[in-house]
């Protein structure tokens, strides 16, 4: 820490995060243009493409791979990757941790055992109900693993106001292990055709997007990122401790049943149509506060949109870097989010009291 | 427009800390909450800020606590931590504009760099709050609670400053600065109950003193009835003379002359 000692952050580092956030919106309309021009097919679509500037016509090959395969699969990782980052920002604020994150304490792993639940036991529902949910089962079902899960994780981990990290972490250790196990349980439970569902839904990428699948998630993680800058001074409050948060006029009861409600949306969302994507959420917050400063007011927004960056990014290494075959996107974040982690760890440990 | 504690009894687990302390806090004056450790000072200004729950009636300006939402609250009173742990790497400006951004002036930016400098920490704004020291870090707060409820009178009504021992880890310098701010805070017509270990700063600074003992008032008026050698020596277990200089050539120090440049 001692070379920090000397370094001054600029004293307006909001309008620093203000003219990133323009960067941002900038660099999330070249990256999804470069992720729809590469992969397999890619001098293809390039040459339709240029063929549809010019002549104003889109040959049927090139309007299939861009329309029902490569444009799902960017909205579905930009709306992913958003979900992932968001989440995790919120979560860190919520139990005042720079290390927490949904995919690490245990929440991905209930939203897992929710998405699990509803392929297995999902059938067996009546009929009227399996109408009415239709493909927003497995997302709903996800949430509520979440939301659960948050719920179980902050009473454990959270008291008189403090958040122990050691018991945060252990406890997701433990919730994760459950969810596994019953979720181990509903696989052994469950029949040919769910098992196959189980096995593609468990991929964990964004290799199966389709349409459907962005417009079940859609919704859910659309309402997380909206509703998330409204809590954004609440947790600004909470980073100086529960007490001062209320004194500080912020509404406490109010904040933490939103922020975890927001934490489950967004990870439910994004667990039910991609599996389990990890370390977007701890990585993107971390960097965004070492550029432009812990405020949350900026921090959330700019989190979504460079998480979406990120994960679309990742998806066009894990599509290119061993093509023809692809590489689930969940190694890819982890070999480029993991060792990032770990120095976090490290760096921090004077600054944060871990 | 007083702040009044009626009957306030508190337990923390099967622990009697407070048993029925009645408390009446004025605004325009400094009240100072004294007693040995463990006599539930700190434990009778969280039960007054709503902190802990406690039984007994707690009213600001006639009005129950619980009825007023938080944001309310915030816009009359600013309450002061002994200690504060930040969780993320926020600078010191952008601490103090959280506190200014909770109270009713959080149109008018000035006030957060006049908060810094009333508590000796111009310059200070783009350090990293973590990297202070203790008594920095305490005087940081300090500015955050300050830019909170900064004018004494808003819209005809007294604000008020509940500080949990303000001065516990400062130089003698800067424990005269800022009981000074907070005598001016109640000269200009705001209220200040302080949490204070010194007795020699509670016998400069305050109007008003309750002295805590077991959980219980000991005593409580203005200073002179208060600070007496039965009382002090009651409840601190240990023979105390006020007004008592040390024999001829031994060293002593009292904030009582100390003149600020």
């Amino acid at each position: 820490m001692v070379a920090e000692t000397t370094f001054a952050p600029p004293t307006d580092r909001g309008a620093q995060a203000w003219r990133l956030h323009v960067v941002l919106w900038v660099l999330i309309l070249f990256v999804s243009l470069f992720s729809l021009s590469i992969g397999a097919a890619g001098a293809q679509v390039r040459a339709g493409l240029m063929a549809w500037i010019a002549t104003d016509k889109l040959d049927a090959a090139t309007r299939l791979i861009l329309f029902d395969i490569r444009v799902p699969r960017l909205v579905l990782g930009l709306l992913v990757g958003a979900a992932l980052a968001v989440s995790g920002a919120m979560m860190q604020g919520l139990f005042r941790n720079p290390l927490a994150d949904p995919g690490l304490v245990g929440v991905g792993a209930g939203a897992g055992l929710g998405a699990i639940t509803a392929i297995v036991i999902g059938a067996t529902l009546p009929a009227f109900l399996i109408n009415a949910l239709g493909n927003y089962m497995i997302p709903l079902a996800a949430f509520f693993g979440g939301w659960g899960s948050t719920l179980i994780l902050y009473r454990v981990s959270t008291r008189n106001g403090r958040t122990s990290v050691a018991t945060m972490l252990l406890a997701g250790i433990a919730l994760a292990a459950l969810a596994g196990a019953v979720s181990g349980i509903l696989v052994y439970m469950a029949d040919d055709r769910q098992l196959r569902d189980l096995t593609f839904w468990g991929l964990g990428s964004l290799a199966g997007a389709t349409w459907i699948k962005v417009l079940t998630a859609g919704p859910l993680i659309a309402v997380a990122i909206l509703s998330a800058p409204f809590m954004a001074r609440g947790l600004n409050g909470l980073s100086l401790g529960e007490a001062t948060a209320v004194h500080m006029g912020v509404p406490l009861e109010r904040l933490k049943t939103g922020a975890i409600l927001t934490v489950a949306c967004a990870t439910g969302a994004a667990v039910a149509v991609s599996g389990g994507i990890g370390f977007v959420g701890i990585v993107v917050p971390h960097l965004l506060r070492l550029a432009t400063g812990p405020d949350h007011r900026t921090l959330l927004p700019n989190a979504a949109l460079l998480g979406a960056i990120l994960l679309v990014l990742a998806d066009c290494i894990s599509r290119t870097i061993i093509a023809p075959a692809e590489l689930p996107i969940g190694i890819v974040t982890a070999v480029l989010g993991a060792p990032i982690f770990l120095w976090i760890l490290l760096r921090r440990r004077g600054v944060v009291d871990l | 427009m007083s702040v009044i504690g009626t009957n306030i009894t508190v337990s923390i687990g099967r622990k009697p800390i407070l048993h029925g302390v009645n408390f009446a806090a004025e605004p325009g004056e400094v009240h100072a909450i004294v007693g040995p450790n463990g006599s539930g000072k700190t434990t009778l200004l969280r039960a007054l800020t709503g902190d802990i729950s406690a039984n007994g009636r707690i009213t600001l300006s006639d009005r129950s606590f619980d009825r007023k939402r938080p944001w309310e609250m915030a816009s009359i009173r600013g309450v002061l931590p002994q200690v504060t742990v930040l969780s993320f790497p926020f600078t010191v400006i952008e601490v103090v504009r959280m506190g200014l951004e909770a109270g009713p002036h959080g149109a008018s930016p000035e006030i957060a760099h006049q908060a810094l400098r009333d508590v000796g920490l111009e310059g200070y704004e783009g350090r990293f709050f973590q990297e202070l020291s203790g008594g920095e870090q305490q005087r940081a707060q300090l500015a955050r609670v300050l830019s909170q409820v900064w004018e004494p009178v808003q819209d005809g009504a007294p604000c008020w400053l509940f500080l949990d021992e303000p001065v516990a880890s400062l130089d003698i310098g800067h424990q005269l600065g800022v009981m000074e701010l907070a005598r001016r805070y109640a000269d200009r017509g705001g209220g200040v109950i302080a949490v204070m270990h010194d007795l020699n700063l509670t016998a400069m600074f305050a109007d008003q003193v309750t002295l805590l003992s077991k959980g219980e008032v000991a005593a409580t008026g203005e200073v002179a009835n208060v600070l007496t050698d039965d009382l002090l020596s009651a409840a601190y277990a240990c023979t105390l003379r006020v007004n008592m200089a040390p024999s001829a050539g031994k060293t002593f120090l009292l904030p009582q002359t100390a003149a600020r440049s």
